[in-house]
């Protein structure tokens, strides 16, 4: 199958068997606000390092449900507006399963700071950096794929692409925030807040930016103007990397995160990335006008020339989609 | 009807239902999680504190739930075998048995109650603190386990009523395969429970 209902399979995994820890986590909390029962309490015995392993045990595997339905987007845009077949198809479908997995075991490293033993430390810090690599492998194969392709510059490639650089930005300061030793600096600094808005915002928001521009036509049965979405990609482009980057500087320099407030050393970072936010934000009126302006011509059934089964219905598809079940055919990115 | 027949699926559905119970089993593993801790910290405290619950009427408990679980198997084996007297029968045994089970956990925290033995009471604060946290757990993991089976139990009578009807039937009887799996997990859980919490002296 297309590597996109992959990237949802191995979600899908991770959202069934993490969410319930956060469940018995909160429910933890409420019988301690309403019944007085204080398993993180220390006055009545409790632990309050407890509740950070269980929260934590929920939402570390809950960063990799946001990121994995994004990189299978990523994994649908490439090899349409490269005209290529993917890369590696077998790795990147085992790597999503790997992030899915070894992503259970990796939460110790949100507690560096929480007292935990050197063993438990290193032993996190370790597994932290496993799961970097299938991350990593399909990096690697997304450009491969674009190697030599018949590439072809729509907005949606325009997204990806963003996602590659933005993503791998935020994954390598994940490494820094894995090791100890840099992590005790970065901790609760602004570090932390530029490194998962890279992943999220960069990496998860402009996939999902992408995905919008690349189904669109499909799902709403209009084209939509293609340079004023390529103005649009440039405003958040650029205003995201004007808010997010100084933080990164000021971080490592002492701004912590969660103030309002800051020294005065930190004026002009702060206010670059005030700047940053604005043009990002006009560069979401702008992509969110010309989405909206249903002005566009007509959608043929496949206005990018992609391979997936979508493109073979009609934009928008008809009820109940096929009349008959369609062929399948064993590869999926045929492009050659 | 005819369109609801076309949509059935009951692999899918059996399906969903362990994936549930997968789900139900780590909640609570949560709570598992948390009695491991407190119980390595407060090892003596929780050999005492063990002492103040009724260890015979948790057994009588354990016994009741596996008799249900036992009457609830078998009336799947008679809905296949199309005897809905015998199904019938054997799923208000099972019901009877959720009913014994919740008079007897009536009787136990009522008793602790009226003593004063509960998460919020003076008496309760002024306890050692290996004390109150096996108290906190022992009325939050059987109370949400209490929780669960009035839940299973409603599921149950769902599917009685719908034996009665005709609905469940020896080609119709997914309903009650994933109700009667839903039990078991509700008897699973308590034969944890029941060690952990009665039998750690």
């Amino acid at each position: 199958m297309p590597l996109l209902p992959w990237a949802v399979y191995a979600t899908a995994w991770i959202q069934v068997l993490a969410t319930p820890v956060i469940g018995i986590t909160l429910l933890m909390i409420i019988a301690e606000r309403v019944f007085h029962i204080g398993f993180f309490d220390p006055a009545l015995g409790g632990d309050p390092v407890l509740y950070q392993h269980l929260f934590w045990i929920y939402s570390h595997p809950a960063v990799y449900i946001m990121i994995l339905p994004a990189m299978g987007v990523i994994t649908e845009i490439i090899p349409t507006f490269c005209q290529k077949r993917i890369f590696g198809y077998k790795a990147i479908a085992i790597s999503s399963l790997a992030i899915a997995g070894v992503g259970y075991f990796v939460w110790g490293h949100h507690m560096f700071t929480s007292g935990m033993s050197k063993e438990a430390i290193w032993t996190f810090s370790l597994l932290t950096f496993l799961v970097a690599v299938p991350s990593a492998i399909k990096v690697f194969n997304w450009v491969a794929t674009m190697y030599k392709g018949s590439i072809d510059l729509k907005p949606p490639l325009l997204y990806a692409i963003a996602f590659i650089f933005l993503f791998s930005i935020g994954g390598l300061t994940g490494l820094v925030q894995g090791a100890l030793a840099t992590d005790i600096q970065v901790h609760d600094t602004s570090f932390i807040v530029a490194h998962f808005h890279y992943i999220i915002f960069g990496g998860v928001g402009f996939a999902f930016l992408g995905g919008i521009h690349y189904w669109y036509p499909k799902m709403f049965g209009r084209m939509y103007n293609f340079r004023v979405a390529n103005i649009a990609w440039c405003f958040l482009f650029i205003g995201f990397n004007l808010l997010y980057f100084p933080q990164f500087i000021i971080g490592v320099e002492g701004m912590p995160r969660r103030y309002f407030d800051y020294l005065p050393q930190f004026t002009t970072a702060q206010q670059v990335s005030t700047i940053g936010g604005y043009i990002l934000g006009i560069g979401f009126i702008i992509l969110i006008v010309n989405l909206f302006r249903k002005n566009g011509a007509k959608a043929t059934a496949n206005p990018w020339g992609g391979k997936t089964l979508e493109w073979r219905l009609a934009s928008p598809p008809p009820l109940e989609n096929f009349a008959t079940p369609p062929s399948v055919p064993d590869n999926p990115y045929d492009y050659e | 009807m005819d369109h609801l027949e076309l949509q059935r699926d009951d692999i899918g559905a059996k399906l969903g239902m362990w994936i549930f119970i997968f789900t139900e089993i780590l909640l609570f593993g949560g709570l598992f999680l948390v009695y491991a801790v407190m119980r390595h910290r407060y090892m003596a405290d929780f050999h005492l504190a063990s002492l103040q619950l009724n260890t015979f009427i948790g057994a009588l408990n354990t016994i009741v739930l596996l008799i249900s679980s036992m009457t609830v198997a078998m009336s799947i084996s008679a809905v296949q075998k199309k005897d809905k007297r015998m199904a019938t029968i054997l799923l208000s045994i099972t019901l009877l048995c959720a009913v014994i089970f919740l008079v007897d956990k009536y009787f136990e925290w009522g008793h602790k109650i009226s003593i004063s033995l509960y998460p919020g009471t003076d008496l309760m604060q002024s306890l050692k603190h290996g004390y109150i946290l096996f108290f906190s757990l022992y009325f939050f993991m059987t109370g949400l386990h209490m929780l669960h089976l009035i839940i299973g139990a409603v599921i149950l009578i769902v599917a009685l009523v719908k034996i009665r009807m005709g609905l469940i039937n020896d080609e119709h009887y997914v309903l009650l395969e994933n109700g009667g799996l839903y039990w078991h997990l509700v008897d699973l859980i308590w034969i944890f429970l029941f060690p952990l919490l009665y039998l750690v002296t």
